[in-house]
């Protein structure tokens, strides 16, 4: 079965833009990885998946001092008055 | 004497007998990198003062690696020095704090002596896709020093640090290790505290130490394990078996990773795996029929979580953002597309498109079910067998641009390391010998989760047999 893979749309899900040349060559690039990596066999019952990797221990919730504001917003691309700035979001 | 020739224990020995002193060792290795580095191109940030400094503060009673400097991977915070992930997306960024493992070795004695080159966000098996520089492997400077800890394994090979901090995901430190010609450890997942390292494959990321003696390198882990409340999948581990029988070890050379190796390659596992044998232990070679499906797994599982994980860079709060754009949306589009580099984008863009709608069960989930096999399959080798004797890489280190039209070829160099980082085992490659060429070829131990120590006496003894010579 021949996969066709919606370059556009994966890259609108990810955030990213390709002009045509990169978008040609990721569709290239796509055939081949899933050519590698999507031939995988079913190997064991979905029953059995619940503790792949045991990620369910929480620490206690204490306060702790955190890093300073200032030093936070040093960080950040674009600040005004405390904190960080961006294009505005909400259409009027 | 050059300091920079000794191990880290016979640095804290001659330290201790204050027969040198931290300031010599901080002055060898600074001037060792002066003159050594434009060439090879490990590291991204030399600390010159930071460490001239620290070393002249040294309080070297603290532990064994009191006043001896460590060279940190570029992915692992370091508070006040630049952390770029060799990223134009992190290009200057200076993480507010350490991360824990820095702390750790910061309590213990020890400095940050800089930061080394890697593929950017940990992508890649050469270090050819750092966005800031090259590094050349120190045996041959026309071939590539392994990914993607390159940078790390190129230092400590070319006795530009005594040691290094690195991470692995997928191979990133074992790989670079056997091209190098040196140590290098993958702990078992939870062994070592994630905390501070920019994350790629949260679930398979671990932290680990590669140094140029077996010896060294557990002195380093001892120091770097352990729980931490900062991240809650490391575990108050039980680290058991400290002295062994080797006659009454079994250990299993597996035919599939076996398989997959060059005739150079192979020749030097199996006489590894005698040299062991002749030691009394016993050598049985075994199929394991599931690990033909890891590396593939892996790249999804891996693709998938760094597609999450690298949500996180949009320009907003740190990082790269563009000077002009139209709206919000433009401006995390144009910061991301002009901020990552070529493999970083396809590894999210395959990431996205395993976990997309339509999608998500025919690969993601698929992979987590393979994960699960792999893991069962481990288990049940380890039922019989104290450890698993493997080559760490297919060939030796290959020449730059090699792998550079076919993005699959780079991901089959990891084919003997993924299964232990998908079944979050602890695997350790320690160089067993050169090619015709003079090229290092490197051994990989794996062994059950929490086994280091049993892993770490083994290569010892595989050491001490090998006599390997480095540069």
């Amino acid at each position: 079965m021949k996969r066709r893979i919606d370059i556009k749309h994966i890259a609108s899900l990810a955030k990213l833009s390709f002009d045509d040349q990169e978008t040609a060559i990721l569709e290239k690039n796509f055939e081949s990885i899933l050519d590698f990596a999507g031939e995988l066999p079913i190997l064991v019952d979905a029953d059995d998946m619940s503790d792949v990797l045991e990620l369910d221990k929480l620490r206690d919730d204490h306060i702790s001092a955190g890093i300073s504001v200032d030093i936070l917003l040093k960080q950040a691309p674009s600040s005004l008055n405390g904190f960080i700035s961006v294009p505005k979001v909400i259409e009027n | 004497m050059d300091l920079t020739l000794l191990s880290v224990i016979e640095l804290s020995e001659a330290l201790k007998k204050h027969e040198i002193t931290s300031i010599e060792i901080a002055e060898a290795y600074l001037q060792r990198i002066a003159k050594k580095d434009g060439e090879i191109g490990a590291y991204i940030t030399v600390c010159n003062q930071g460490t001239l400094e620290a070393s002249k503060n040294a309080d070297t009673s603290l532990s064994d690696i009191a006043g001896i400097p460590v060279a940190v991977k570029d992915n692992i915070c370091t508070k006040g020095i630049t952390t770029t992930c060799a990223s134009k997306m992190l290009y200057g960024y200076v993480p507010p704090y350490d991360a824990s493992v820095i702390e750790k070795l910061k309590s213990a004695g020890s400095f940050v002596l800089g930061k080394l080159n890697m593929d950017e966000f940990g992508m890649g098996s050469s270090t050819e896709n750092s966005a800031l520089k090259l590094t050349r492997n120190p045996y041959d400077y026309d071939r590539v020093p392994g990914g993607s800890s390159g940078g790390a394994a190129a230092a400590v090979a070319a006795y530009e640090a005594p040691f290094a901090i690195a991470s692995d995901t997928g191979g990133s430190i074992r790989q670079p290790a056997a091209f190098c010609g040196v140590v290098g450890m993958k702990p078992t997942y939870g062994s070592v505290s994630r905390y501070g390292l920019v994350a790629f494959a949260s679930s398979l990321d671990q932290i680990g130490p590669i140094t140029r003696t077996v010896r060294d390198n557990r002195l380093i882990f001892n120091i770097i394990c352990g729980k931490d409340a900062r991240d809650s999948t490391t575990a108050e581990s039980v680290y058991e078996r400290d002295a062994i029988d080797i006659s009454s070890l079994r250990i299993a050379v597996l035919s599939e990773l076996m398989d997959s190796a060059s005739a150079d390659v192979k020749e030097k596992i199996i006489k590894a795996a005698s040299k062991l044998e002749r030691l009394g232990a016993q050598i049985d070679i075994l199929s394991l029929p599931e690990i033909k499906s890891a590396l593939s797994a892996y790249y999804i599982i891996s693709s998938a979580e760094a597609s999450s994980n690298l949500a996180r860079y949009d320009g907003v709060r740190y990082g790269y953002r563009v000077k002009n754009f139209d709206d919000i949306d433009d401006m995390m589009i144009q910061s991301r597309s002009e901020g990552f580099g070529e493999e970083v984008k396809r590894r999210i863009m395959l990431g996205t498109f395993a976990l997309s709608t339509g999608y998500h069960d025919a690969y993601y989930k698929r992979a987590k079910h393979v994960q699960r096999a792999v893991i069962n399959a481990f288990d049940r080798i380890f039922k019989s067998y104290d450890l698993i004797l493997a080559p760490t890489t297919p060939g030796v280190a290959f020449r730059f641009g090699e792998m550079k039209n076919d993005p699959t070829a780079m991901y089959r160099q990891d084919i003997c390391t993924v299964p232990a980082s998908i079944a979050g085992l602890p695997a350790l490659s320690l160089p067993v010998g050169k090619n015709a060429a003079g090229l290092p070829i490197g051994a990989q131990l794996i062994g059950a989760a929490f086994s280091e120590n049993l892993i770490y006496s083994v290569a010892e003894l595989l050491e001490r047999e090998v006599k390997y010579c480095g540069l």
